[in-house]
């Protein structure tokens, strides 16, 4: 030890503290709110273009008559991604104004709850959803629309790669939140 | 919370905030320091806690004080930050009762290291390797605030505070009183 004092009092010590920054203004305060709103409105214009782009690349499929399997397997994959953009803006706006004002052991909890929740329902909104209209679609490629310039034993080789490394992107992302809840969950656990 | 009270302008939200910013900013400053290490990080973290004070505002319902929401509204911001810095990289944060417990078994930082000569920042080191519920907690007791205003503000029985307070001041004892088995 060098030198402290033996009637060490920690208040006096941790408040004089010298200061460096100078109080925010409210114009810059003002100016880095309307740029987090920006921010949320970007992201939501990003979310609502991905959304759109699906659309765009199921609407062709929906309106060739070549299999009503995958045309209704188009039209139920259009549905699931406006369900999930929903879902998106809704999960969105309800994350813009946590109660920050709440006492901390209730925000901590919660908090911790909330995170949990998130991840462990993306199976249920934002996967799910699309299961129906993928298993149609990879139907219609199999039972009633093959390549016409391919062999049928390749063309069915390569839809079942595809339907192979689709289940194996949807299940990864399933365990991975169902992982990540877990975690939280042994947190919330420990509170 | 959440939505603005009917017939309080954006005057109002701004009025308090700069208030609670002239009061309370030397100490959302330290906090800010309490829970991030990293200078342009903490900066960040600071700018955040601000912002998110005068947001509150305007949701602020005038059922605690002033001061109650503002500690609320700065710790739950920073503790946010810190789940988020943990989901990135693994973080051993201790309970008081495992500091007085073991002592804090992390390798002494460059800071820690300093706080040999300097308390100050031996006393961030050990915040800094609080759990967050403990942290609160003594951050609130180390800018004065009484047992009761702590409960208040964390949603603990005094005596629950005082329980946590008392294995504190145990801890800082052996810290710093008597030089502590676990001083470095």
């Amino acid at each position: 030890m060098t030198g402290e004092p033996s009637d060490f009092d920690p208040q006096t010590l941790w408040q004089s503290q010298p200061t460096e920054h100078d109080p925010m203004t409210l114009a810059e305060i003002h100016r880095r709110s309307h740029a987090f709103e920006a921010k949320v409105r970007r992201r939501n214009l990003i979310e609502y273009v991905a959304c759109g782009l699906v659309i765009a690349g199921f609407t062709p499929v929906l309106f060739a008559r070549a299999s009503w399997m995958m045309q209704a397997g188009a039209g139920l994959a259009i549905a699931a991604t406006i369900f999930v953009g929903w879902q998106l803006h809704v999960r969105a706006s309800a994350g813009r104004t946590p109660a920050v004002g709440d006492a901390l052991v209730d925000f901590h909890r919660q908090e911790l709850i909330r995170q949990r929740d998130a991840l462990r329902s993306v199976g249920l909104w934002y996967l799910a959803p699309f299961v129906p209209g993928m298993t149609l679609v990879m139907m219609g490629r199999w039972f009633q629309a093959h390549a016409a310039h391919r062999a049928l034993a390749l063309d069915h080789m390569l839809i079942l790669v595809t339907s192979g490394v689709t289940v194996l992107v949807f299940l990864g992302i399933w365990l991975l939140n169902l992982y990540g809840a877990k975690r939280l969950q042994q947190r919330i656990d420990d509170l | 919370m959440g939505g603005a009270i009917p017939g309080k302008s954006k005057a109002v939200q701004d009025e308090r905030y700069g208030r609670a910013a002239v009061t309370f900013g030397p100490a959302l400053e330290r906090l800010a320091r309490a829970y991030e290490a990293d200078p342009d990080q903490r900066q960040d973290l600071l700018q955040e806690i601000h912002l998110a004070v005068w947001r509150s505002f305007a949701g602020y319902d005038g059922r605690c004080s002033e001061r109650t929401w503002v500690y609320r509204v700065a710790h739950n911001v920073a503790t946010s930050h810190i789940l988020k810095r943990r989901r990135r990289r693994a973080e051993v944060l201790l309970t008081l009762d495992e500091l007085a417990a073991h002592g804090d078994p992390q390798q002494p930082s460059p800071e820690a290291e300093a706080g040999d000569r300097h308390a100050v920042a031996r006393l961030t080191a050990l915040v800094h390797s609080l759990a967050p519920a403990d942290r609160q907690i003594v951050l609130l007791y180390l800018e004065g605030l009484e047992a009761a205003a702590i409960g208040e503000i964390c949603g603990l029985t005094p005596g629950a505070v005082a329980t946590k307070l008392h294995r504190l001041k145990a801890v800082l004892a052996n810290r710093f009183n008597r030089g502590g088995s676990d001083d470095r």
